[in-house]
């Protein structure tokens, strides 16, 4: 029973009335009133800064317009998108901005600016000439972090430019890695190379930028990985997060298809060892998930009322759980928060899945949070319920899996709501003595034995997972 | 479609049509001038005299010995780095004065039996109202403006470049501070917007003055914090050359604005920061109650001048018109005490206009049709006039006949907008600089031991004389800055403070500042803009003003 | 073409007529805010929500100084904010006409806004029925107020002008009554005003009498002023009499060392010391650690514990407000309003906070609690009986200038105004000349001695333009309080 009258229907509705307003609009801007021209020259423009100002309005303008026509959450990973160039727009504007400003001139200030308006103007020659002369004008007695600080900062312009400059930003990166600069603080860098090789389809780049980050990971002395910069790297995971990923882009996609294709206990093991050696055996007492038996989902509320019949995961089906995450329920929330498009994607993505594979046991585990909007506080079973229209409305079909958040309260008068997910047994089994936190969105991958295969990676990888389970059936060696 | 428009098509191509249709704000309103609606017309129109006329008429057959009609269209733009505002007002107010008494009436329609209505409606409330002791006004004389019009001479008009230009300029400040690391700071902006009001305004009066005036406000809000890296402290600042101006956007564009900044807003910008940095990193003392002598920065003589003899000196105010409201003055006997009362040290020089360039209550002529003139309030220590209207100097007759000096109004009726009634407000101030080329920096090398101030925030009394002042205080040893004083205020007296005046920055050193008064019941904002030079002081005294009794 | 279309949109003169308020129509009558939505609701484009904001006001004025009337004022305007939210954008624009021109070029604005606006929201997939509630009927229109006409005015004023005169006193004053009307009307749902988000029509009235009193000299000054929406309930006459009575008891003041005095506040200094504690009363603040109500961190939840179910004020001291309370007159700014005890018997038992936090953090289908007015609980302790009970000490007609320097403490600074005395051994002895204060109001309610009957008390207009319906009404007792800091003299009278 699907329906079809879910957020896509909605969205072109949506579309269409903005083409209509459009319309009028410019019609307006043609009467006779004496509002300004509002063409910019920009060529008139007195500083880089206002030029970068210029393009980035231009590049909001096409983005603006791409989203009314495109909710780009909701649309597969395109590695393409970050290769490709700029809108001409945006690089028209800044090549004709740009146009008057000469390298020399910048002040150390405006060096960072101009070298960016370089590269949105497609001028990667003067970007590159600019840098060099900025580096060999630092006076001798320039620390080398203040060095490093120039490299580290055109290092990021390259990689977050559109399309990104991922040989450029490799190329100083060797650089830099020759100046021995903060070993912790390159960890970030090497990562976001190599995030932004994998980003843009790039893989030769990001095992390079993995290697580094092993290499730079196994020489960082004992205090250095205890320390708090340590610890704040990966958006607070730690840094063995980081590591992680590293080596397992070492082991390569094709290694973990190669070994699942073998058996899950075959592929854990790479896993695990690459764990192990991330953290240095830190967290040597506790078993890495993957590979684990998942533990059985229990709720309070089932759709289909049917789904609880027989347990979940369900022996001898491809099942994938999916933890909806705390953020996608805070709608309307005190915080004013509507962290939507995230949780579109999630959506989205789960919708691709089942389209392609649909005898794919989907199951999703929610939890109540006692509030919907600005609707009066929901009984459980009524939040059930609006969690399940909610994720109808978006297409995605499974099994939905409604647990009761057991909470308690502040002493009155202040009464405030105290949440215990931990206390929701699947959060409370899947989080694995903290090593996963489900709230963020757990998705688990679990195979015909019901042993886990996967809780993070990309589309495209989960797909080709599932494809070997497909093949591979139940057991393998 | 217009020339520019098809232009910027075939430049831009198709993209940019959103964009350019979205610069349009709401637009006009319907003045009813003849039989007809009609799109309000610029205000030089002369069929709003015939307006205007309706209204006087009318209130003259009812009764005015005289009346007087403003109308004003004002728009209001805010401009944030990506985001517009607009705001657009249109009323209209009848004054009438019957025996000695005022009315008032105000509305926002623009057509001819309002006029017509509010006319009588203003001449209705002067008579029934009249109660309590007999008055009689005397309205200084004024030359009939005969058909006077007058715009703001602006630079760059906010409502007529393109408001994407506009953002460009603010966000590209945002960037350029953004990006500011010298010394190991990190620049995070709050606050970064400018709004411009444009306001035009249609004046007649049954002396048969009639006049259009077109004024521009510009003014903004750039605010953040700055952070040190190392330590992680962090601490606000904000500019304070975006006051409110007489200007148009040439306030945030130009590369130097007389009086308010010598360079680009991005290396105000940047020299704020620094010297933000350099007050985080300066020894912090507690407060050694006490007195002490004291630099004190342009903003900080502003604010004294403005909160003491700024208000003091209104008239009105003076002789106890606002006794129910901000209060009175400490210049409470003002007959006795023109000409003769010593308001301060010999230095002291206070003058009043509203004919500065760039000043930000300077018209042409009043809201009674009156050329104001730039009039000193104190000279050389010694009060030597008063702010007035028609109205309040008529009060002064006698005494500018005594002094030989001529009988008029300095031109400081004022209000908002045509909705509210005219009240005297605060004009422009002037404190006079010193003879030598002396700067805050040169001040504070003169001075072997006492304490600087910047950016005082004032408590004053409902006289004016008595205040609190707050802000940033300094440490000065041997003509430097050593120290920064955590939580100090000083306080004075208004007789004392002035007749303690030391020294005076150079003319270079004056700055100048849009600020807001307030007047009447209900409260009206009015602003002025008051310039400044830093100065010495002697004998502050000290406290800390969290520190209970 | 288009271009032709919007021309004729500009000279199309049949619907076009500029609005008139007459006098029997002062303000905005529901029908007439009805119709100018239901006009802007067409000019729309492009589907989306359109939201019309609309308020007008009146006031009636009449103001004195020396005796005699110095200005008499009938003033109107409205405000139309017009909000479009198209597709995944909002924008607003606002104007005070409201001809079919007028609107439909600020419809028209508010679109392009829209296009142009930072915020880019896809729809939501499924929204649950929005809440509703039924808006309060509270005692906020007085006829008496609206009805009181110039010539009343003028009346009323003789009588207070010719009290002081004919004791040789010089008296200002001012004399305001007010009507305004607003009403929120969403597109989606022109019928329906029980959605949270839009306000019926509500028209209020507020009528505003105060004056000071001084000596042709400047020697002493009184002063006494009420508000109220009801101006039945304005006794102008006893106003007049307290003024008067305050300024020639104040003439001639003499000097008192600063320091710390036991004062008795009258209930008019008691209201404007409490404004910025009234201010204070915010839950989210509390909980982000900030203000006088954070109690400290508990890490283990990660939350801040606040001072909700402490003892936080003297044991007498409740501070609660009913909407429906008619000496109060709260215009609601949600539905659900309920009566809110904010201090119950010294202990803190509420702070402010908006509908959404009360679903979402506290799991109760509550309305959003603003502090909009109070009701503070008294004593039976008369003024006298005060001042008979008092061996040294101040006697407070009001406060001035008051600004907050410290959020935390609420320590503010501020001046007394319009009479202070001196009592000594049971009596009043002596005028005293002004002083600067620095104190907490949070002090002065745990030192509370003695507490006189709560009254309702002077509320002064804020921002006449921002604001479209008046500010917090408030009722206060006198009260006798130990130890208030008075840190330097000051000249002013």
């Amino acid at each position: 029973m699907r329906r079809r009258t879910g957020y896509q229907g909605r969205l072109s509705a949506a579309v269409a009335g903005i083409l209509l307003a459009l319309t009028s609009a410019s019609a307006v801007a043609q009467t006779s009133f004496q509002w300004p021209d509002t063409a910019v020259d920009v060529v008139r423009y007195a500083t880089v800064e206002q030029c970068l100002a210029a393009s980035q309005r231009a590049q909001e303008g096409v983005d603006r317009r791409d989203a009314r026509i495109v909710w780009r959450d909701t649309m597969p990973p395109d590695h393409q998108r970050a290769l490709a160039p700029a809108p001409a727009i945006v690089t028209e504007t800044a090549r004709r901005c740009a146009a008057r400003f000469a390298g020399s001139t910048a002040s150390p200030q405006s060096f960072i600016s101009l070298f960016e308006l370089y590269l949105v103007a497609g001028r990667d020659a003067d970007a590159a000439s600019l840098l060099a002369r900025r580096l060999a004008a630092l006076p001798d007695t320039a620390t080398r972090a203040q060095r490093t600080a120039v490299v580290d900062t055109a290092i990021g312009i390259y990689l977050g430019a559109q399309p990104a400059r991922v040989a450029a930003a490799e190329a100083l990166l060797l650089e830099r890695a020759q100046s021995r600069g903060d070993r912790v603080q390159s960890l970030a860098i090497y990562h976001q190379l190599m995030l932004s090789a994998t980003r843009v389809g790039d893989s030769a780049t990001a095992r390079r930028a993995a290697e580094r980050i092993v290499a730079a990971a196994d020489s960082l002395t004992r205090d250095e990985r205890e320390s708090d910069e340590f610890e704040k790297l990966a958006g607070g995971e730690g840094g063995e997060q980081l590591v992680f990923d590293a080596l397992n882009v070492l082991s390569g996609d094709d290694v973990f298809l190669d070994s699942l294709r073998q058996s899950t206990a075959a592929y854990a093991a790479i896993k695990r060892a690459n764990w192990l050696r991330a953290t240095k055996g830190r967290f040597e007492a506790l078993d890495y998930p993957i590979g684990a038996k998942a533990p059985r989902l229990t709720a309070d509320f089932w759709f289909p009322a049917g789904a609880a019949s027989s347990p979940r995961p369900a022996p001898g089906e491809i099942s994938l759980i999916v933890f909806l995450p705390a953020h996608c329920m805070l709608y309307g929330s005190s915080e004013g928060t509507s962290s939507f498009g995230g949780c579109a994607s999630l959506f989205a993505q789960l919708h691709r899945l089942t389209e392609r594979f649909p005898d794919l046991d989907v199951t999703i585990a929610a939890q109540t949070k006692g509030h919907f909007y600005y609707e009066k506080p929901p009984s459980p079973g009524e939040e059930a319920e609006w969690i399940r229209k909610w994720m109808e409305e978006y297409d995605v079909h499974g099994a939905i899996a409604v647990s009761t958040t057991p909470f308690w309260r502040l002493p009155s008068p202040d009464d405030r709501r105290i949440d215990q997910f931990d206390k929701v047994p699947n959060v409370k089994n899947y989080s694995f003595k903290g090593i996963w936190r489900p709230m963020s969105g757990l998705r688990v991958l679990i195979d015909q034995d019901g042993r886990i295969v996967a809780a993070t990676g990309s589309d495209s990888l989960y797909a080709q997972f599932i494809e070997v389970l497909m093949q591979r059936g139940s057991g393998g060696d | 479609m217009s020339v520019t428009r098809r232009v910027f098509l075939q430049r831009t191509g198709a993209a940019a049509v959103i964009t350019a249709a979205a610069a349009a704000v709401p637009r006009p309103l319907l003045a009813q001038l003849g039989r007809e609606p009609e799109p309000v017309p610029p205000v030089e129109d002369p069929r709003l005299r015939a307006l205007t006329a309706r209204a006087l008429e009318s209130a003259r057959s009812a009764g005015a010995r005289y009346a007087d009609v403003r109308l004003t269209h004002t728009r209001t733009r805010e401009f944030w780095a990506r985001f517009v505002h607009d705001e657009e007002a249109l009323t209209v107010g009848v004054r009438a004065l019957v025996d000695g008494y005022w009315g008032f009436a105000s509305s926002p329609v623009w057509s001819p039996d309002e006029m017509a209505r509010l006319g009588r409606e203003a001449v209705h409330h002067a008579k029934v109202s009249a109660v309590g002791r007999p008055r009689t006004v005397e309205l200084a004389p004024a030359p009939v403006v005969e058909d006077g019009h007058w715009t703001m001479p602006v630079e760059l008009d906010p409502f007529a470049l393109s408001p994407f230009e506009m953002e460009d300029f603010l966000r590209g400040l945002e960037i350029y501070a953004g990006r500011i690391t010298s010394g190991g700071v990190r620049v995070g902006i709050q606050l970064n917007n400018a709004t411009g009001v444009v306001q035009e305004k249609v004046f007649a009066s049954t002396d048969g003055s009639y006049y259009t005036q077109r004024t521009y406000h510009t003014g903004g809000v750039f605010a953040g914090r700055v952070r040190l890296v190392e330590s992680g402290i962090d601490s606000p600042f904000s500019l304070d050359c975006l006051s409110f101006a007489g200007l148009g956007w040439e306030l945030y564009a130009a590369e130097r604005v007389p009086q308010v900044r010598d360079q680009p807003l991005r290396e105000v910008i940047r020299q704020r920061v620094e010297e933000t940095r350099e007050t985080m990193l300066m020894p912090v003392k507690p407060v050694e109650v006490g007195r002490y002598d004291a630099v004190l920065d342009a903003w900080s003589m502003a604010q004294l001048i403005d909160h003491t003899l700024g208000r003091a000196t209104e008239l009105d105010r003076a002789l106890g018109y606002e006794a129910n409201a901000g209060g009175t003055s400490y210049l409470n006997d003002p007959f006795a005490m023109l000409g003769t009362y010593e308001a301060g040290a010999p230095l002291l020089t206070v003058t009043g206009n509203r004919s500065d360039p760039g000043a930000v209550a300077t018209v042409q002529w009043d809201d009674e049709g009156v050329r104001p003139d730039a009039f000193p309030l104190v000279k050389d220590g010694v009060l030597t006039d008063f702010q007035t209207t028609r109205e309040s100097a008529g009060w002064l007759e006698e005494l500018y006949a005594k002094t030989g000096r001529p009988f008029r109004s300095h031109g400081c009726a004022n209000a908002p907008a045509a909705v509210d009634a005219p009240l005297q407000h605060t004009p422009n101030l002037v404190l006079a600089s010193g003879r030598e080329a002396l700067d805050f920096d040169a001040l504070v090398a003169g001075m072997s031991e006492g304490i600087a101030v910047k950016r005082v925030g004032l408590d004053m009394d409902f006289q004016n004389s008595s205040g609190l002042g707050t802000g940033e205080v300094y440490e000065i040893k041997r003509g430097k800055r050593v120290a920064r004083i955590a939580s100090a205020g000083f306080l004075f007296r208004a007789t004392e403070l002035w007749k303690g005046l030391l020294d005076l920055g150079g003319a270079a050193s004056v700055l100048r500042y849009g600020v807001s008064g307030s007047k009447g019941e209900p409260a009206q904002h009015c602003l002025h803009s008051v310039s400044a030079p830093p100065a010495a002081m002697k004998q502050l005294t000290l406290i800390d003003p969290l520190r209970k009794a | 073409m288009e271009h032709s279309r919007m021309t004729t949109a500009t000279v199309n003169t049949a619907r076009a007529r500029p609005l008139r308020l007459q006098d029997s129509d002062r303000i905005l009558s529901e029908t007439e805010c009805r119709a100018i939505a239901e006009r802007a609701f067409a000019f729309a484009r492009g589907g989306g929500e359109t939201k019309v904001f609309l308020s007008s006001w009146w006031n009636g004025e009449l103001r004195w100084a020396r005796n005699r009337t110095s200005l008499a004022a009938d003033r109107r305007d409205l405000r139309v904010i017009v909000r479009r939210t198209v597709g995944v954008g909002e924008g607003n624009v606002v104007t005070n006409q409201v001809d079919d021109a007028s609107l439909e070029a600020v419809v028209r604005a508010a679109e392009r806004s829209a296009i142009l606006s930072p915020r880019i929201e896809h729809p939501l997939p499924y929204e649950p029925p929005l809440p509703r509630g039924k808006w309060a009927e509270t005692a906020i229109w007085s006829d008496a107020t609206y009805d009181l006409s110039t010539e009343a005015r003028g009346e009323v004023v003789r009588r207070l002008l010719e009290s002081a005169d004919a004791k040789g006193m010089l008296s200002a004053g001012y004399l305001e009554a007010r009507a305004g009307a607003r009403m929120t009307i969403s597109s989606l749902r022109p019928d329906d005003s029980s959605a949270l988000w839009d306000t019926p029509y509500q028209k209020w009235t507020q009528a505003h009498c105060s004056m000071t009193v001084r000596d042709a000299k400047g020697t002493g000054s009184g002063w006494a002023g009420l508000s109220s929406y009801d101006w039945n309930a304005i006794d102008a006459d006893a106003l007049a009499r307290r003024a008067l009575e305050k300024c020639l008891a104040s003439q001639n003041p003499v000097a008192l060392e600063p320091g710390r005095y036991t004062v008795i506040l009258d209930s008019q200094a008691v209201a404007d010391l409490m404004e910025v504690f009234a201010k204070s009363l915010l839950r989210q603040r509390a909980e982000n650690g900030q203000g006088p109500w954070a109690l400290a961190q508990d890490d283990a939840l990660g939350i801040w514990r606040t001072k909700l179910g402490l003892k936080v004020a003297d044991s007498r001291i409740t501070i609660s407000h009913d909407p429906m309370d008619p000496m109060l007159g709260i215009v609601p700014a949600e539905p659900w309003m309920e009566p809110i005890t904010w201090i119950d018997r010294g202990i803190l038992t509420d702070l402010a906070y908006r509908r959404p936090y009360a679903v979402e953090k506290l799991n109760e289908n509550a309305s959003g609690r603003d502090m909009i007015g109070y009701r503070m609980s008294g004593g039976k302790t008369s003024v006298e009986e005060m001042i008979a009970t008092t061996r040294r000490g101040l006697l407070v007609t009001r406060f001035s200038n008051i600004r907050m320097l410290d959020g935390t403490s609420l320590v503010s600074t501020g001046l007394t105004r319009d009479g202070l005395w001196l009592i000594e051994n049971g009596k009043i002895t002596k005028p005293v000349k002004n002083f600067r204060f620095t104190e907490s109001p949070l002090f002065m309610l745990n030192s509370i001695e003695q507490l006189g009957e709560a009254v309702p008390v002077f509320r002064p207009v804020e921002d006449p333009y921002e604001r479209d319906y008046p500010l917090t009404p408030a009722i206060v007792p006198t009260i006798k309080s130990r130890d208030f800091s008075f840190t330097s003299t000051i000249d002013a009278i």
